[in-house]
């Protein structure tokens, strides 16, 4: 059984993911279902993000210091985890979205016929 | 990245401490979230339940996100290691008696390693407790060493150590001291006895050292030699005679030289100035020095000192010498030695590092030392190779269990980590339980090291850099213990096995080939050790029962020290001694044999022109009349002495050994012959008898030219010397109530037997011989252990077989001779091997063998059947079990 972690393309995909969590929260603290939802959403449910990879993902994301969790009421009135983004999440997300805009203009030369 | 890996382990960190809530926390934002589908669901029209399986269904499976999940917030490598820990606890408790055994055996051997190494680190290893220990060096001369003991090389001329002192421009400093000796100390009004070393007043300070108490003397306090000169008294001294009491600085203390200084001191009332730091003890690794004195600033004295400098920062040991060449030069042309003795022993500048300090304890002891190290080592290895065995044996039995894992979807590694987190908690315990035995056997084993002659001193306490060592031989022994079980019990293809019928079957091949190696292993190196053990205990017995040439039992040996009252009692004692009830000789001597103890002198023989400095050199004792017939040595030729010999002054009369008899006279007859001393310009001497040689040194020394000279009345005695018929112990009280009613200002510094003598001249023999003799029992023992083991385990996994061999009509004798047989290859192979591998090992130890060769054939053949026995024993028992199966069970056992 190969963990998805071992896969080199999960790798970037698992790192696009984070950009995204981040830019999702960087408006504002939300709870996972709010980030899939948001996201979906935003991307006019092209990008759907599953549990198996969003939980990971911010559980992971929160480990490294980019996110800070705390518990709190939700919209109907139940007890759900929040997450926000720290100081350093900022930078890393600022750091990202710049790499990220590298990679696409990169690559769009690439495709663009000549 | 190191921020973000901080920050990561304080969230871990937390959540370890509360793992119900991290477990709740999870739980409660998954289930949040899949409510929050269920909703949108039940938003967007379908029912309930329709809703809710649909949003599980997206869901996937909760409890390996959950897993995933969890696994991030904790240490996983830690969880990992305590899980295999906990479960290979389980494992060990369930067979303790396993267990137990595996425990003790490496106890004993990292327990062993240990407590050698305990000895052997401030012995070898450590470096002096002084500031910058590298940058210190000995200056002396080249030259032929006079004793084994001694480091001569390091020994120098008082005028030698100015011209260093004054002269040099590569060191920072330059002390000068001499070797520690007894002095009389007067305490509280109570004689007794303190080890001091006179040094220059500059010694604490080239050291680098501070005192704990008080101060130090400097070159500005007079010497020695001023009206209130200054001692220093070491750390243990100041505890151990004083009572840690702080005031004694600025006390008188009475010190005077016992009969044995070479250095006279001039006043005997010092001023206590202060207290060395603790831990330092001179600079003579393995004595002590309770006193340190300062040297007088002018004169002559001490006429002989050992020189230590610093040198400079940048300096390397090889400018120094060169800096030195012309300085040495100086110092040859001022010394006072006689020209003989000035080529023989001023051949060049010697300069060596210091850090390890002067050691004629180590001089003694190295080899000793680096034996028994390699010997305790290869207790070590059978005792891993045995534990290796026990732990293989064990994975065959619990193949099934591994193979179910494997089915599980364990990789290899997870299996292999199992097994070696057992043998690690096996060797932690043993380490754990080894460490404290030698530590509470540390001190005894450091004072089994000391002579009444060479007392040794060692802090062989358990430190930091010995606990180290125990690490570094935990770790070897869990890898070597560990490794071959762990990768044996898990190779091959385990799913494979779990088709095949039984726990014990395996359908790889047959395990029991590597335990036989295994066997075959312990076999040979236990060989190695018996042969080394089987050599020295050889060479000690025979040094033991070596003939010395003189009678060494029924005598009794006085050293005596102090100034008579009056010059007739040495003639009373004498005469009062032999009509003692028991005694049947008395007789002087200025030193006794077998100490290690010798003066030599220079002769020349008419017609016989010494081709070396060497030739000419004989050793010599002062006896009375009549020694030669307390000590048992036969005369040869010519008379012995009568009181009229020594009346002469200086005596013109003197014996020979034959030895030097047949050096100088052939087959002659020397009687009446003459010879001159070398040095003194004194009139020859006549030589009047022929004395059979004996041992004189030590019991190894060859015989070596001897004279015997007759006592002059004025010289001081030391050495008094009583034949007895009987026990000499016996007549001790006698003696000692002798010597007191006689004279109270001579007293007995030290009262024993020639037995015992000969006893403590051995030693270092002893010492070696009784740990190979019980690190040979150990081996022995282990393997013992180890074959009934392995054999043991071989005959149940054979059962099936040896059943059915059985129902097919094989006799009792056949199964025994089956199991038998397979017991001796394993014995030739490992004899072969272990026997070779001997022969090779005990070349080291070619030299310190004493009338036995290192290949030794008796020793060899009983070694093999010595080991043949054992084997035999332990296989024995497992043998007359499988003979004695019943075949039905037999059958019916998987």
């Amino acid at each position: 059984m190969g963990k998805p972690e071992n896969d080199p393309r999960g790798d970037l995909l698992r790192d696009t993911l984070d950009m995204l969590i981040l830019k999702t929260v960087s408006r504002g603290a939300m709870h996972g279902y709010a980030i899939a939802e948001s996201i979906h959403q935003a991307t006019d449910d092209v990008l759907r993000v599953e549990e198996g990879a969003l939980y990971p993902a911010l559980h992971r994301l929160e480990l490294r210091g980019w996110l800070a969790s705390e518990w709190g009421a939700s919209e109907n009135n139940r007890r759900a985890k929040y997450y926000r983004l720290t100081a350093t999440g900022r930078k890393q997300l600022a750091t990202e979205t710049a790499h990220w805009s590298r990679m696409a203009a990169a690559i769009a030369r690439i495709i663009e016929p000549a | 990245m190191w921020r973000e890996w901080l920050a990561a382990t304080r969230l871990k960190l937390r959540a370890l401490m509360n793992r119900r809530k991290l477990d709740g926390d999870l739980e409660e934002e998954l289930s949040f979230h899949l409510e929050m589908r269920e909703q949108k669901n039940r938003a967007a029209g379908t029912g309930n339940a329709e809703s809710r399986a649909a949003a599980r269904r997206k869901f996937g499976n909760a409890t390996l996100l959950k897993e995933r999940c969890r696994e991030m917030w904790t240490f996983a490598p830690l969880e990992t290691l305590w899980r295999d820990a906990r479960y290979a606890l389980r494992q060990l408790r369930r067979g303790p008696g396993f267990t137990i055994v595996a425990i003790l055996t490496l106890a004993l051997g990292i327990g062993a390693n240990t407590a050698i190494f305990s000895l052997l680190d401030p012995l070898l290893v450590r470096k002096l407790p002084v500031r910058d220990p590298d940058a210190l060096v000995f200056l002396g001369n080249g030259g032929v060493p006079q004793s084994q003991d001694y480091d001569t090389a390091v020994i120098s001329e008082l005028q030698a150590y100015r011209h260093y002192r004054d002269e040099n421009r590569v060191f920072s400093g330059v002390l000068a001291f001499t070797t520690s000796e007894p002095y009389d100390v007067e305490l509280g009004g109570q004689p007794s006895s303190a080890s001091g070393e006179v040094v220059s007043a500059n010694y604490f300070t080239v050291l680098g050292l501070r005192p704990y108490l008080g101060r130090f003397f400097t070159a500005q306090d007079g010497g020695a030699s001023s009206a209130a000169p200054l001692a220093v008294l070491s750390y243990s001294y100041w505890r151990r005679a004083f009572r840690s009491n702080p005031a004694v600085i600025g006390q008188a203390i009475s010190i005077q030289n016992s009969g044995w200084s070479y250095h006279p001191l001039v006043n005997h009332l010092f001023t206590i100035a202060g207290v060395a730091p603790p831990g330092f003890f001179g600079t003579e690794v393995g004595r002590e020095s309770d006193l340190y004195l300062p040297a007088p600033n002018q004169g002559d004295s001490p006429p002989w000192v050992v020189v230590l400098a610093r040198l400079k920062p940048g300096i390397s040991l090889e400018h120094a010498r060169v800096a030195l060449a012309p300085i040495y030069q100086e110092t040859v042309r001022d010394s006072t030695l006689p020209p003989i003795e000035k080529k023989q022993d001023m051949t060049g500048l010697v300069i060596e590092p210091a850090a390890h300090g002067l050691s004629p304890v180590r001089n003694k002891f190295q080899l000793a030392a680096e034996i028994s190290m390699a010997v305790v080592a290869l207790v070590l290895l059978i005792a891993c190779v045995n534990v290796s065995s026990l732990l293989l044996a064990r994975g065959i039995s619990r193949r099934r269990e591994l193979t179910i894992r494997a089915a599980l979807g364990s990789g290899r590694w997870p299996l292999v980590r199992q097994i070696l987190v057992e043998a690690a908690l096996l060797g932690c315990a043993g380490a754990i339980a080894g460490v404290l035995a030698a530590a509470w056997a540390a001190k005894s084993l450091a004072a089994a090291l000391s002579t009444k002659e060479l007392p040794v001193h060692l802090d062989a306490s358990i430190g930091a850099p010995i606990l180290a060592f125990s690490a570094a031989v935990l770790i070897v022994t869990i890898l070597l213990s560990g490794l071959i079980p762990a990768l044996l019990s898990t190779r091959g293809n385990l799913a494979a096995d779990l088709k095949v019928a039984g726990p014990n079957a395996t359908s790889a091949p047959s395990r029991s080939t590597t335990g036989s190696i295994l066997l075959a292993a312990q076999i040979a190196i236990s060989a190695v050790v018996l042969a080394a053990a089987g050599l020295l205990l050889h060479s000690l017995f025979n040094l033991e029962t070596h003939n010395l040439g003189f009678d060494a039992d029924h005598l009794l040996v006085i050293t005596l020290t102090g100034q008579p009252s009056s010059p007739a009692f040495y003639e009373q004692l004498l005469d009062r001694a032999k009509h003692l009830p028991g005694a049947r000789a008395a007789a002087y001597s200025a030193l006794t044999p077998l100490t290690g103890d010798g003066i030599g002198i220079n002769v020349s023989v008419e017609g016989h022109p010494a081709e070396s400095p060497a030739q000419a050199h004989v050793f010599f004792n002062e006896v009375s009349p009549g020694y030669l017939e307390t000590m048992g040595i036969p005369l040869l030729e010519g008379r012995a002495f009568t009181p009229r010999d020594g009346a002469s002054q200086p005596p013109r009369f003197a014996i020979i050994n034959r030895t030097m008899a047949q050096h100088y006279f052939g087959q002659r007859n020397p009687v009446g012959q003459t010879f001159k001393f070398v040095e003194g310009n004194r009139p020859p001497m006549q030589i009047v008898g022929v004395a059979a040689d004996s041992a004189f040194l030590g019991v190894r020394q060859k015989p070596t030219d001897f004279i015997y000279l007759p006592y002059a009345r004025a010289t001081r005695f030391r050495t008094f010397d009583v034949r007895v018929s009987g026990s000499p112990a016996a007549l001790a009280p006698a003696v000692r109530d002798l010597v007191h009613s006689l004279d109270r200002s001579v007293t007995i510094e030290n009262l024993t037997t020639m037995r015992h003598q000969l006893n403590e001249s051995l030693h270092q023999d002893r010492l070696i011989g009784t740990l190979c003799a019980a690190c040979a029992l150990l081996a022995l023992a282990l393997t013992c252990v180890g074959i009934y083991g392995v054999l043991s385990f071989q005959v149940v996994q054979r059962t099936n077989e040896i059943g059915i061999r059985i129902a097919f009509g094989a006799q009792r004798r056949h199964i025994l001779s089956l199991i038998l047989s397979r017991g001796a290859a394993i014995l030739a192979a490992g004899l072969a091997v272990g026997i070779a591998g001997a022969l090779v090992a005990t070349r080291v130890i070619a030299h310190m063998l004493f009338g036995v060769s290192a290949d030794d054939p008796a020793t060899f053949v009983g070694v093999a059947a010595l080991l043949a026995a054992v084997a035999f024993a332990a296989c024995w028992i497992p043998a007359r079990r499988a003979s004695r199966l019943d075949p039905l069970a037999a059958l019916r056992h998987e």
